[in-house]
């Protein structure tokens, strides 16, 4: 059988050669996609697939042929023979591994426990809860955004559900529709100002029915409202500007006992002003809008809020003696000079911190206008059919008004200002969408899929088309309650579930900061392992690079999610490998087979096949 | 101390131009400091030299040392310093989009700060971060011209200078100066701040004043107040500072590839000239050589309390440093000085680019990531990985002696041939290292992350440099490679290591393996690769030329 010319052709070392340059081809390939599209992608294109593995497995049969074709074999080719048996053995481990491992991720919530664990599979589960059906259909992952008949699913005879469109890297994107139940939905507007220098765009929606709603859009106020009758359109065109110096200063913000306190500058320069719900009332002595210091005093250069500053007086409500009383100066745009002055003097401070939380004007030239802003106001009619506009100075005259159409370039009069409306939606309502990212950035692809879902009306005729739902979005790890012929399904696309035997209790989850920063240096996990039907129960400790074992399972520190307002959530990569130990067998016959090859024998390779002759 | 303090430390009265000389001070002193940055404990002289290296691209400026520097930016209350032009960018795109002069190549910090366009470039590169998309060049850069004004911004403003200590421990975070302001704030006794902010403001007024005798006066109170009254023992040693600075003024890498090009020089005048003496003396520079940079290694790594090994400087050094090791083993088997010539010439080009690339090369000294922390199996199967690109990198440079042979006396077989079989051992470290790393690599994996093996690009790109090297390792056997082609696929096989090395963290760009490195140099290797093919394919000509002439030995190795 060493003799056939298929078994010659199989051990050949020209066969080597071009199997070799072949995989060293394909991954090349392979890492090049994998910068474009991510790692995800380039398992679905490559390495998951079976030709991949029939790559490999092409050059598994020849070093395993080479080896047998030398068969007695020599003492001098020991590391010939090493090597490649160690070659055989690791692809080997690595079979088992594909076969027969687990990669999975479990995300644990501090102080709960968890035997579910997430697979890497795509999976739609649909679960009708009345009748207490549940089934999961696998999803077919594609490297790019795919539109295509991707499963069907049958609900009963006439209904079903379709998925037809596959997006693998997906950003949620917000965006504006026109409502589409008519005549419900806020009025929408997206605005874009602009003059020789800078343009700046901004999408407003009225969120009250009677109230303007307001939005500070750099040298103006913009507000949109509805008006109702004539006679708040009247009104309409007839208001003078509000100034509205409070807000343009900006506001205090005070931390006491853990809690937070605003107060507008400008009222308390009036004098002394309590904050709700604490035992504190503030007053500021004084303002600098620029503030320098000239002669050892703070003094202001100009009236431009450049560089604000405010000397404040903070005291127990209506108490006037030193101990209850404390001076600060605070810096806006300086919050660590914080200053709290005299405290030396004093035993207790009042434990009153201050901030100053000013309107945004890092550009002078913006900045010279900051306190005091051009207003303009829109307002569409009840019906929403007509679109009306006013613009008034800094000085609060009207300077234009008028009924305005979308895609009217139109001026405000001040700034060389002008504007237009971009979009108008009488009614709107928000909607979540994903946008498909074709190429990937370089710092990783945790990007979610998402998938459409439609519904198909089978036997009603096409002219009631319009009709026809435009169907679903759902996000990776989304699900929703849909009616599909009278049933009430719940759908979620999610990754595959696996249920562990027992149970891994996440009592504290640590992070260690790098000294002065807030860079993650290092975090770990106090778990408890909870095996009931062995009557375990074990406490343990995880972190990076230190992982626990238990029932033939692996457990490492992955990740870790931190949100405001909620208990902190740990990840960990959960791993069970039956090859584990034969690819290590593997690696250390090989790396052993090179060492005696190269060093122990350096003149055998050529001795070897002089003797042989060269299979051709 | 009253309120007014503050304001006299930070906005004296009297008016000097900080950007001024100042004879006979003594700056040297004061880079004795500790300064807690970027998550390390570093002398400020370090800090000093990064910083104006990071601003400037310089190690120093209009002769003032960096310490000066950063002392003048401090103190800069006449905002002289906001008008001088000391920031570096030099991306022409970038410049264009900013509405720079294309001629200048520095800017001043108020002709940047406010500027439209970058503030524009900057939203579109946030707006795509947070959308995990890829940046493109000028918003990278964009981005670095950002971080530039970010740092000097904060030492400005003092905000960076995080010097006063943590009596809590060493890694606590450290307090920055302008928390003097913040009475309630700072873990001292009142009369030791006020002691010490008192002093401050001496040495300010002495600095401001010209000073020089009050300066080299207060200089010294102010450190023994921070590392004694302040520290309360939480405070690094004098020695372990003193040991960072001696590493920043000697410069070990620069002083080793300075004897590397000494013995470069002697042994080739030796290889023309064949006079002994120039051997010995040759040998003896590159020997010396070697343990200066040994030194400098080893300096590094008890500054880092790590090996370092885990960014492209570190590597860049360690892997030239294993480079003229191997060739010394070679010659030692062989007796052949032409071995450690051609390894010099690798190892001064990698120390040279690692010593004037710092854009691209990061030559300070950074925390690491969590997943790379104090593990056992990374270090081994970093150092074992980065030594096999040194033994291929010998291998690379005696491959081109072989085309130099090919390009210029394509008839003399038995210099090729011998030269081929040095080539080939260099090539076998390599091949060993890089399987025994490769696999060390997924124990280490397979310990950190639980998958042995995952398809991660630079993994692959380990896999594949080892791939081309058995590709021509067996493709000997087959016949398809004679002498030349032996040698000029051994060479096209570096382009696999450098790939893996370098181009993987940054031409690819993802993975798990690329934290922690920088990027840049991409036109360096890119005509590195032009100039090696060219070599290659003119060799080609020439022993084509030569062969249809002569009858020539085409077999790769000497007859034994």
């Amino acid at each position: 059988m060493f003799k056939t010319p298929l078994f010659k052709f199989f051990a050949s070392l020209k066969l080597a050669v071009i199997s070799i340059l072949l995989l060293a081809s394909v991954l090349t390939v392979a890492t090049c996609l994998e910068s474009l599209y991510g790692t995800r992608a380039v398992h679905v294109l490559v390495y998951g697939t079976p030709w991949f593995a029939g790559v490999l497995f092409l050059l598994g049969l020849n070093v395993l042929c080479a080896a047998l074709i030398r068969y007695p074999w020599k003492k001098s080719q020991t590391g010939f023979v090493l090597t490649h048996l160690g070659i055989i053995v690791l692809l080997l481990g690595s079979v088992v591994t594909q076969k027969f491992g687990v990669d999975a991720n479990m995300p644990i919530t501090e102080a709960t426990q968890e035997n579910e664990v997430t697979l890497n599979e795509m999976v739609l589960t649909v679960a009708d809860e009345a009748n207490n059906i549940k089934k999961e259909y696998p999803i077919r992952e594609s490297y790019r955004e795919k539109q295509a008949q991707i499963l069907t699913l049958e609900v009963g005879k006439e209904e079903g559900l379709i998925i037809d469109q596959f997006i693998p890297r997906a950003i949620a994107e917000r965006r504006l529709v026109t409502s589409p139940l008519e005549g419900v939905g806020a009025p929408s507007l997206k605005l874009e100002l602009f003059n020789s220098r800078f343009n700046l765009e901004e999408a407003i929606v009225s969120q009250h029915p009677s109230k303007p709603t307001e939005v500070n859009l750099g040298p103006a106020l913009i507000s949109f409202q509805v008006l109702h009758n004539g006679e708040e359109q009247k009104k309409f065109f007839q208001a003078q500007a509000v100034k509205k110096e409070t807000s343009t200063l900006g506001f205090l913000i005070a931390m006491a006992r853990s809690k937070e306190f605003r107060v507008p500058i400008a009222e308390a320069r009036k004098g002394f002003v309590g904050f709700a719900g604490s035992e504190f009332e503030v007053k500021v002595d004084e303002y600098f809008p620029y503030a320098v210091v000239e002669n050892n005093r703070l003094v202001s250069r100009s009236n431009e809020p450049v560089n604000p500053a405010v000397h404040l007086t903070v005291r127990k409500k209506g108490q006037t003696d030193p101990e209850s009383t404390e001076k600060h100066t605070i810096f806006a745009n300086f919050p660590e000079f914080s200053t709290l002055h005299g405290a030396h003097s004093k035993k207790t401070t009042l434990g009153i911190k201050f901030r100053m939380e000013v309107p945004k004007s890092h550009n002078p030239s913006l900045a010279i206008v900051g306190n005091q802003r051009g207003h303009l106001a829109f307002a569409q009619n009840a019906e929403g059919t007509q679109l009306f506009y006013r613009t008034q100075g800094k000085d609060g005259q009207t300077k234009a008004q008028g009924e305005i159409k979308p895609g009217v370039v139109t001026p405000t009069g001040w700034m060389d200002l002008q504007f237009k409306i971009q979009e108008w939606l009488p009614h709107s309502v928000d909607e979540t969408v994903p946008r498909s990212i074709e190429y990937i950035s370089g710092s990783g692809d945790n990007y979610l899929s998402a998938i459409h879902l439609t519904q198909p009306r089978r036997g009603i005729s096409s002219d009631s088309k319009s009709e026809e739902s435009s169907g679903w979005w759902l996000f990776e790890g989304q699900g929703k309650l849909l009616n599909v012929g009278g049933r009430e399904l719940f759908v979620q696309f999610t990754k595959k579930k696996l249920n562990l035997p027992f149970y891994l209790y996440l009592e504290k989850f640590k992070i260690g900061n790098d000294p002065g920063t807030t860079k993650a240096a290092s975090y770990e996990s106090d778990v408890i392992v909870k095996d009931a039907s062995q009557g375990v129960e074990r406490k343990a400790n995880i972190s990076m690079n230190e992982p626990i074992k238990y029932g033939g399972y692996t457990f490492y520190q992955a990740s870790y999610s931190l949100e405001d307002g909620r208990p902190p959530v740990s990840v960990f990569s959960v791993n069970f490998d039956p090859g584990r130990q034969i690819k290590y067998w593997g690696s250390l016959i090989m790396v052993l087979g090179i060492l005696v090859m190269f060093y122990m024998n350096p003149q055998y390779l050529s001795l070897l096949f002089k003797r042989k002759g060269q299979p051709k | 101390m009253n309120r007014l303090l503050f304001f006299i430390i930070l906005f004296p009265l009297v008016i000097f131009g900080s950007v001024e000389d100042r004879p006979g001070f003594n700056f040297e002193s004061l880079g004795q400091i500790a300064i807690q940055h970027r998550g390390r404990i570093k002398p400020l002289d370090t800090f000093a030299s990064e910083s104006l290296q990071f601003v400037t691209g310089k190690k120093s400026w209009k002769g003032k040392g960096a310490v000066e520097c950063l002392v003048g930016w401090l103190f800069n209350f006449d905002r002289e310093w906001e008008n001088e032009e000391i920031i570096r960018v030099t991306y022409k795109p970038l410049k264009a989009e900013m509405g720079l002069g294309d001629d200048k190549n520095y800017f001043s910090f108020n002709q940047l700060q406010d500027n439209e366009g970058l503030k524009r470039i900057l939203k579109s590169a946030a707006t795509k971060s947070r959308n995990r998309e890829r940046l493109s060049d000028l918003e990278k850069k964009a981005v670095t011209v950002e971080n530039q004004l970010g740092l000097i911004g904060e030492i400005f403003t003092g905000q960076a200078f995080a010097i006063l200590p943590n009596p809590e421990g060493i890694s606590a975070s450290w307090y920055p100066i302008t928390n003097l302001n913040t009475q309630g704030g700072l873990p001292y006794a009142s009369d030791v701040t006020e002691r010490f902010a008192i002093t401050l403001k001496e040495s300010v007024e002495a600095f401001l004043n010209k000073n020089a005798q009050g300066w080299n006066a207060s200089v010294p109170r102010l450190i023994s107040m921070l590392s004694e009254d302040m520290a309360k023992g939480s405070y690094p040693e004098k020695s372990v500072l003193k040991r960072e600075i001696h590493y920043n003024r000697l410069r070990p890498f620069r002083v080793s590839w300075g004897l590397y090009t000494v013995g470069f020089i002697f042994l080739m005048v030796f290889i023309v000239g064949k006079r002994k003496m120039f051997q010995n003396l040759g040998l003896g520079a590159v020997i010396l050589g070697l343990l200066v940079h040994t030194y400098g290694f080893t300096l590094r790594c008890l500054i880092a309390g790590r090996p370092p090994v885990t960014n492209m400087y570190e590597s860049v050094i360690w892997v030239t440093w294993g480079c003229v090791l191997f060739s010394l083993f070679v010659w030692m088997a062989y007796k052949n000085s032409v071995v450690p010539t051609a390894a010099t010439v690798f190892s001064i080009v990698g120390l040279v680019l690692a010593d004037n690339l710092p854009f691209v090369l990061d030559p300070s000294i950074n925390p690491l990531e969590p997943v790379l922390r104090s593990n056992y199996w990374l270090t081994i199967h970093v150092l074992t990985i980065t030594l096999s690109y040194a033994a291929f990198a010998l291998s690379l440079c005696l491959g081109n002696v072989v085309m130099g042979y090919y390009v210029f006396r394509p008839t003399s077989t038995t210099h090729i041939q011998n030269y081929s079989l040095y080539m080939y051992r260099a090539m076998q470290i390599g091949v060993v290292l890089l399987a025994a790393g490769t696999i060390l690599g997924g124990v280490w994996a397979d310990y950190s992350w639980g998958r042995f093996w995952g398809w991660d690009p630079k993994e692959v790109w380990a896999l594949i440099a080892l791939l081309f090297y058995l590709a021509v390792l067996h493709g000997r056997f087959t016949g398809w490679l004679k002498g030349f082609g032996f040698a000029a696929t051994t060479v096209i096989s570096f382009l696999g290591v450098l790939m893996a090395w370098y181009g993987v963290n940054f031409v690819l760009g993802v993975g798990l393996h690329s934290y922690g490195f920088g990027s840049g140099g991409m036109g360096w290797v890119s005509s590195y690769v032009a100039l090696q093919l060219g070599f290659i394919i003119l060799g080609y000509k020439n022993y084509k030329k030569a062969l249809s002439s002569h009858s020539l030995d085409t077999s790769i190795f000497p007859k034994s």
